[in-house]
């Protein structure tokens, strides 16, 4: 035996970190190290020449047996601890937590001599250390696996063109076969998913990430799932080492909820703002600092500014409000609204200045904007232009007072008109007693003409009582102009001369309202001759 | 591409169902479980067709227990399976949790034991037959791809190598593993077995 072979021997009799023990074909033990010699209880020098069965029975009565028999035979056995515990009872050093004694794997071979089994090797090794690890980490495996497999978001590794580890939630949404040899490998699938224009950006991504270029964090893609309904995805990924080699830890949360909720809202928000922007109203909304957040098309043209001016501008700055009667600077409604928290309305005669200079009165009212809690978040204003509203209150109060004063005339008038009556009646009868050629007979005539003149005017009272409307119809004016103009000249020295076309055209018209105006006409001119001369009217 | 007639075919399958019949005894001894062990195929193909035969049934990592046979017959044997199926056969044989997808030393050891008695069932059987004594290294389990399983197979080998394809499927408490059963013999090796297989049909 050379110098390498004793000491080969040496350790294995000695030093040998396990049990080695060897039997001859009529499975006598013939070695016996010290391990064995030490963990067993029984040395060598008391078990060498000794039937193995006698000394450890156990093996025998265990029915392990069998494998030696085997083992003659020329075969080789593996005892696993997890199927047989141990070969040959021993106590442990690590005995007493899970085990109660020596856990073992053993290796039982034989050894030929001229094709002939002359010796059968045992090798036993203590497991029940690394078995106490094993089952440390079988717990943590445990935790960590119901944490992986219990979470609602998909989880999965994808390293080269494989998926590792997809968790129930991964599995479900793909519909994960996790088998390699299927026709659609679990990677066809994910691809399938998540379609060939995206799935060329997302791998690009997963290089770059790979090769530590920024990438951002978070994306959120679309995916069609197992039952062919698009999924909205958010992706966080993280690069881990996977086997000794470089992988993505795939983080897959489903938000087709949220992006629906989005979409909602964003349909919610461009309606609300269509809605405000083509309100007839003014509006405008501030934060709780009072800077204006949003205007719409009302109050963009009433304040002289741009929505994208007047954005994040402190509220007085685009609202600026005076006094109308005062003219000093009226109170910031949105200031008032955040310090009360209740709607308010704006004082009378308030005056808006716009960006140009230009005044408007406006009415308005300021109302807080609450979130679920009642926080205050900011104040929305509403208000309108109310210069032509109060043009139209003072027009109508003026009407109001000439429809007072005509209903006042009417009433004169309508009694006036009864007198007329009398008197004209009374010079009737007066001139059927009188000669037609006496002097008295033309005086009482022009008396009548008078009166007549006298009604007219009462009905020209009754036509502005009854809102000014002028009593049309067709007539030939030649005798209203002779009337009026006779009539305006008597008693003076000027004289009336007419050119009057005859026949002259009718026209439609208020007679007594023409009269009336021919003879103020009349008077005027007789009026501006005082020494006399002449009156000439007429149609030409 | 098989190399066996239909009769050595019939003869083949038979003896490693008698095989294959005293490893499920032993299985099921072992493990209180019935475990059935069905053998639905049988063939024999050179060493260069069988990558292309293997690799549809795993593409990553694969558990082989391999054991070197010598005597009359000599080569490679061994038990393969992929990664999920080796995890999958030891917590079934041992009741352990199966849900767990980590292969640890206490199930390489149950593989390694169970791939034993596979392969000594196989090969004691075909050493019965043959009437030669067939002596088998301690059962060793490797995780590996598959290229590299088959180019360590060819190393030191002058001889060209055929392999003898056993497709395997375990039956344990109604759950269902398929694997392959390889035994990688020199040309002399084949011809011995082929020949006692005629001498039997």
């Amino acid at each position: 035996m050379g110098d390498w072979e004793k000491i080969s021997a040496q350790w294995l009799s000695d030093d040998a970190p396990m049990g080695v023990f060897m039997v001859d074909a009529d499975l006598k033990i013939r070695f016996w190290n010290r391990w064995m010699g030490v963990h067993s209880g029984k040395e060598a020098q008391f078990v060498m020449g000794k039937p193995l069965f006698s000394v450890c029975p156990e093996i025998e009565t265990r029915g392990n047996a069998r494998y030696y028999r085997e083992a003659l035979k020329g075969e080789s056995a593996v005892l696993s601890q997890r199927f047989h515990d141990y070969l040959i009872p021993m106590p442990s050093d690590f005995a007493g937590g899970s085990f109660e004694c020596m856990q073992q794997t053993a290796r039982i071979e034989s050894i030929k001599q001229n094709d002939q089994v002359n010796r059968i090797v045992t090798v036993i090794e203590d497991v029940t250390e690394r078995l106490e690890r094993e089952r440390d980490l079988m717990a943590s495996e445990t935790r960590y696996r119901t944490l992986v497999d219990n979470a609602r978001d998909a989880i999965l590794v994808i390293q080269g063109k494989k998926i590792r580890q997809p968790n129930p939630a991964a599995r479900t949404l793909f519909g994960f076969s996790g088998k390699p040899h299927a026709q659609k490998t679990d990677f066809d699938r994910f691809r399938d998913a998540v379609g060939p224009e995206f799935f060329h950006s997302l791998t690009q991504r997963y290089a770059d990430r790979l090769a530590g270029k920024p990438v951002e964090e978070l994306i959120s893609f679309q995916v069609t799932d197992r039952n062919g309904e698009k999924q909205w995805l958010e992706s966080n990924n993280v690069v881990i080492n996977w086997e000794e080699k470089p992988a993505l830890l795939a983080m897959l949360r489903n938000i087709t909820k949220r992006k629906n909720a989005e979409a909602a809202l964003e349909t919610e928000r461009n309606r609300l703002a269509v809605t405000l922007r083509s309100i007839g109203d003014g509006v405008l909304a501030t934060d709780a600092d009072g800077k204006v957040l949003f205007i719409n098309r009302v109050a963009e043209e009433l304040t002289g500014y741009a929505f994208k001016d007047a954005l994040g501008e402190p509220l007085p700055r685009v609202f600026h409000i005076i006094n109308q009667q005062t003219r000093k600077p009226c109170e910031n409604p949105v200031e008032k609204v955040l310090k009360t928290g209740r709607v308010v309305g704006l004082a009378n005669h308030t005056v808006l200045i716009a960006r140009d200079g230009t005044e408007r009165m406006i009415a308005d009212s300021g109302s807080p904007i609450r979130d679920r809690g009642g926080r205050i978040l900011g104040v929305v204003l509403a208000f309108q232009d109310v210069t032509e509203k109060y043009r139209m209150e003072a027009e109508l109060a003026r009407t109001r007072n000439l429809e007072s004063l005509g209903i006042l005339a009417g009433g004169i008038a309508h009694d006036f008109n009864n007198i007329l009556a009398v008197i004209l009646g009374n010079l009737n009868l007066v001139k059927i007693d009188l000669d037609p050629l006496c002097e008295g007979f033309e005086c009482t005539t022009e008396a009548e003409q008078a009166v007549h003149q006298a009604k007219a005017l009462a009905r020209q009272l009754l036509t502005f009582a009854k809102g000014g409307a002028p009593v049309k119809k067709t007539a030939v004016l030649s005798e209203a102009i002779r009337e009026s103009c006779g009539f305006a000249v008597r008693g003076s020295n000027v004289r009336c001369e007419y050119a009057i076309e005859d026949p002259l055209w009718p026209v439609e018209a208020d007679v007594e309202q023409m009269g009336q105006v021919l003879n103020n006409l009349f008077i005027n001119a007789k009026q501006a001759m005082p020494g006399g001369g002449l009156c000439s009217g007429g149609c030409p | 591409m098989t190399l066996l007639t239909e009769s050595q075919q019939d003869s083949l399958t038979e003896i490693i169902n008698i095989a294959f019949s005293r490893a499920a005894a032993s299985l099921s001894d072992l493990t209180q479980h019935r475990v059935l062990l069905n053998v639905p195929k049988v063939s024999i193909h050179p060493m260069n067709e069988l990558q292309g035969i293997l690799s549809e049934f795993v593409q990553d990592e694969i558990a082989t227990v391999h054991q070197i046979f010598d005597g009359s017959l000599s080569g490679d044997a061994m038990l393969m399976l992929d990664y999920e199926g080796a995890v999958k056969l030891s917590r079934l044989l041992t009741e352990g949790n199966p849900n767990k997808k980590q292969l640890y030393e206490s199930d390489r050891e149950v593989l390694n034991e169970v791939g034993n008695i596979l392969l000594n069932a196989c090969l004691g059987t075909f050493g019965n037959m043959l009437e030669v004594q067939i002596t088998f290294s301690v059962p060793r389990l490797n995780l590996a791809d598959l290229e590299t399983l088959l180019d360590s197979l060819l190393i030191g080998k002058d001889e060209i190598q055929y392999t003898l394809v056993i497709y395997t499927r375990f039956n344990i408490e109604e759950r269902e593993i398929s694997g392959y059963l390889l035994i990688v013999m020199g040309v002399t090796s084949l011809e011995r077995l082929l020949g006692s297989l005629e001498k039997l049909g």
